[in-house]
């Protein structure tokens, strides 16, 4: 069992002009996207009209991989499949072995994260480099990322520039972030330059063309897939769109909701290999059909990776991402992984609040999930902070009229008669907030005297 | 219209004066309000961890509380409890008559804007308040458009309520966000959740406002702890107690 | 590993009830498109070309050349330093610091340009250059990124990219930086019509 989500982000807290300042960062994105989708009159329409796009497609998934499958083999790409994450990696790393590769350049993917690909591929001894500037700091730092669009969101300035200095031969004491993303650009493009492979994610799969959709900011996707022979795309099955339409409605929502910006700078979209080179799709399950056989689990797999849901969360951008137990933080991450038992607490780090399922682009609802772990756990007696022991007692007081009466009046008096000061060290909801100050009587006692019956 | 009232249980044993100002309020409109003993939990505490088995006894005697007078509706001044009571009498009960209870259940805020519309004349009010939109009545019950969403008409149902009070100033902190109270999570989190009810009192605060002024009792009490803890010279208060003063 | 059979037997039926696929409406953007696009392409980080004849991207690209930058011209009619025909592996082009390239179509809600893969001697040469020029007729600016996409037709079989402004990043400390790894500046001359 891992440590509760509350003891995990006591570290991050401690700081609270850290946690301003995170919050206010992601805030910022927040604030970018609601003038985004503001922008837009049609907004909401997008969102229902892609919300149901999704669910065609979550509900004709074999068609769909089928109908991709032929037009990507078509059109000159080699398609392969993977059932978990131990299948992947063997094959991307069969592909890269088979061919002689030793250097892969990847761009950001939350699902090479998901099966681990990075230390396969180097037990194997091909080097990875993470070309994403986000991603390339927290591998040079040994760091998993902390959110899944702005992955290093967590760092200072000073921070990067130490370890820049340290890793890349930055000067000593600089953290002018012009400054140091140039640098990167300097010592990646040597990278670049050297890669025989490259590797990125896939943002749209649209099944009728046998194409794919790339989208970054940085263009490192796309300087990576076209220099060496051999590009790499791996996806989780449900990447999938119908058509080009549905790619065009989530290149339209895709960066405003995530970064507040029109559009990424770069949309690249694949439909070939390269003359003369080759261009290889992975396809992954790993768990997705499982998970997609529950129907109260399933809507999860809308999600587009915008990551707003995250920047959203009051308890994310005030714990930070790291003091999460799945890799993906936040709401989304919640709603995929809060039914694990291992890390049973995930599932209370959300308030209810639902500003996640607002956001949302394609109304996955992050809530309602969130809120269904909480009953598998409960039915399978695997509850955090001793509900498994409190919560049946708590349903007999408050089931029994009189027996809720009874511990309320306790509670009043406990609270009367307590000093302010012992109230104080309680801890919990006393930690920075006092009590109420208890009335003399109950309503319904009032009422009884009162208004009689 | 005979209404029935439904005073949650925090309502009840710690906060009975919002229980007399809600009615009070509505006997001044002009309706017929009774209370009958015996109301319990709306099962929140419960259901809120997924123990939804724990919950059933404790909706079954609240339906059958409410359900002893007859009434054309239930109005209550609570929003997560509302939210809670109409989700569970339909979830956790297969009785037709909690049924059809639970969908004459409404809030104070949407009794007063969409059932029975508050159209009394009020007296004046120098004040200036700032509006905590709790989450469950936000979100779920739409007394407001929530920020993310891109509405060409918002609304803000207790704003709309409170600017009938002449002379009273509404402000509204910088954002929409929740204020961390979430029933158990303000102790099983409670530095986040506490660092959230500090920030939300700071957004109030800096609105310039002498009071907040909410619809959801539970947000208020975490609200009001800081501000007990750290002396801030805010008022915290029910929007029926506003209403009540000057209806 | 699993062969594409052993795939597709591996997966349990999705409980989402079959859904029908809805009507994806293609949203549209009114008149004057020219200014709306050269706003949102400012807005990005991008640049507006000097002029709006082709005379004026020929005479840049020979400014270009006399300032002795490697120029790699993609664009009929106007010519670099670089010739374009002798490319034969895109690593040969890590000296550029200019292409100028065609774009088939521009996109005013994103200030975007789509430039086709076959209109470049390589995918990469409007990546790897330091500077990127991209020219567009003004007849070839649609709305929305809806009618952009119904106005290239087949995607399959061949490669092609929206860029909006030049590369850049916010990985550190959320600071927007141009220049991350593609080109660090983005100029888009829109030409006058006939």
């Amino acid at each position: 069992m891992s440590q509760t989500h509350a003891r995990k982000v006591e570290t991050f807290t401690a700081d609270e002009a850290r946690v301003d300042w995170h919050s206010a960062a992601l805030l910022a994105l927040r604030d970018k996207r609601d003038l985004q989708a503001k922008s837009l009159p049609e907004w909401e329409q997008m969102r229902e009209t892609a919300s149901r796009m999704k669910l065609y497609v979550l509900s004709h998934l074999p068609e769909l991989l089928e109908q991709f499958t032929s037009n990507c083999e078509a059109n000159g790409m080699e398609v392969h499949w993977a059932r978990d994450a131990k299948e992947h990696n063997e094959i991307v790393a069969g592909i890269l072995k088979e061919r002689g590769k030793k250097k892969l350049v990847k761009s950001k993917s939350m699902l090479t994260e998901e099966v681990h690909l990075v230390p396969h591929l180097e037990k194997h001894g091909i080097e990875c480099i993470e070309t994403d500037l986000g991603e390339r700091i927290l591998q040079l730092r040994e760091e998993p990322p902390s959110h899944i669009v702005v992955p290093a969101i967590h760092l200072k300035k000073e921070e990067i520039g130490e370890l820049f200095h340290e890793k890349i031969g930055t000067q000593a004491g600089a953290s002018d972030p012009t400054y140091l993303t140039h640098a990167a650009r300097e010592s990646m493009r040597q990278e670049f330059l050297s890669a025989d492979a490259a590797m990125t994610g896939v943002n749209m799969a649209i099944a009728d063309e046998g194409a794919f959709v790339v989208c970054t900011n940085e263009g490192n996707a796309d300087m990576g897939a076209h220099l060496p022979d051999l590009h790499i795309a791996v996806m989780g099955m449900e990447k999938l769109v119908p058509d080009a339409d549905s790619a065009a409605l989530l290149m339209r929502m895709l960066a405003r909701n995530a970064t507040g910006q029109p559009s990424t700078s770069y949309n690249s979209i694949f439909g070939a290999p390269r003359p003369g080179c080759q261009l290889h799709i992975v396809i992954v399950d790993n768990g997705r059909s499982l998970r997609m056989a529950d129907r109260r689990h399933a809507e999860i797999y809308k999600c587009i990776r915008c990551g707003a849901c995250i920047n959203t969360c009051p308890v994310y951008r005030r714990g930070g991402g790291h003091s999460y137990d799945y890799f993906i933080p936040g709401p989304i991450g919640l709603a995929i992984a809060g039914d694990n038992p291992e890390a049973n607490s995930e599932a209370w780090a959300c308030t209810l609040n639902g500003s996640c399922n607002n956001v949302c682009p394609v109304k996955v609802p992050l809530r309602e999930t969130i809120a269904y772990h909480r009953e598998q756990l409960a039915q399978q007696k695997q509850l955090p902070y001793h509900k498994n022991a409190y919560m049946p007692l708590a349903g007999k007081i408050f089931g029994s009229p009189r027996g809720l009466s009874m511990a309320m009046a306790a509670a009043r008096v406990g609270l009367r008669i307590m000093p302010q000061t012992l109230q104080r060290r309680i801890g919990g909801w006393s930690k920075s907030r006092d009590f109420p100050k208890p009335p003399a009587e109950s309503f319904a006692h009032w009422y009884r005297k009162n208004r009689g019956e | 219209m005979k209404i029935a009232l439904f005073i949650p249980c925090l309502v009840n044993h710690f906060y009975p004066e919002i229980a007399r100002d809600t009615l009070e309020l509505l006997e001044k409109l002009g309706h017929g309000v009774s209370y009958t003993q015996g109301q319990t939990c709306c099962g929140q505490l419960m259901t809120n961890s997924g123990c939804l088995d724990q919950a059933r006894s404790s909706v079954e005697a609240l339906g059958k509380a409410l359900l002893k007078e007859p009434c054309d509706a239930v109005v209550a001044p609570a929003a997560s409890c509302v939210v809670a009571a109409r989700e569970n009498l339909e979830r956790l009960t297969s009785f037709e008559d909690f049924h059809s209870l639970a969908g004459k259940i409404f809030e104070l805020t949407e009794f007063l804007h969409d059932i029975a519309p508050l159209d009394h004349p009020l007296k004046p009010l120098r004040k200036t308040v700032s509006l905590q939109m709790s989450c469950h009545g936000l979100r779920q019950l739409g007394l407001g458009t929530a920020s993310e969403l891109v509405v060409a008409r918002p609304v803000n149902k207790l704003q709309a309520l409170l600017s009938r009070i002449p002379e009273l100033t509404i402000t509204q902190p910088s954002r929409d966000e929740c204020c961390g109270f979430g029933g158990t999570f303000s102790v099983d989190e409670r530095d986040i959740s506490g660092k959230m009810a500090n920030d939300k009192v700071a957004d109030h605060l800096a609105t310039g406002a002498e009071a907040i002024v909410g619809y959801d009792p539970s947000c208020l009490m975490s609200l009001g702890g800081v501000v007990s803890r750290k002396g801030i010279p805010l008022e915290v208060m029910h929007f029926s107690a506003l209403l009540n003063q000057v209806t | 590993m699993a062969s594409k059979e052993e795939f597709f037997a591996s997966l349990t039926p999705s409980a989402i009830e079959p859904t029908p696929m809805p009507e994806v409406a293609v949203a549209t953007r009114d008149a004057p498109l020219r200014e709306h696009f050269i706003e949102v392409l400012e807005g990005v980080g991008g640049r507006l070309g000097q002029g709006d004849d082709l005379g004026d991207v020929k005479q840049r690209a020979a400014e270009l050349v006399s300032q002795n930058l490697q120029v790699l011209s993609l664009m009929e009619g106007v010519q670099g330093n670089r010739d374009p025909s002798a490319v034969s592996d895109p690593h040969e082009l890590k000296d550029v610091d200019y292409t100028i390239a065609p774009a088939r179509l521009a996109v005013a809600e994103n200030g975007s340009v789509w430039i086709s893969g076959e209109d470049l001697v390589t995918r990469n040469a409007v990546f790897i250059c330091e500077h990127l020029i991209a020219v567009v007729d003004e007849n070839r600016i649609t709305g929305t990124m809806s009618e952009a996409v119904r106005r290239l037709g087949k995607l399959g079989g061949g490669w092609g990219v929206f860029i909006s402004g030049p590369s850049k990043t916010a990985d550190i400390e959320q600071a927007l930086v141009m220049g991350a790894h593609g080109a660090r500046s983005m100029t888009v001359y829109v030409l006058r019509g006939v």
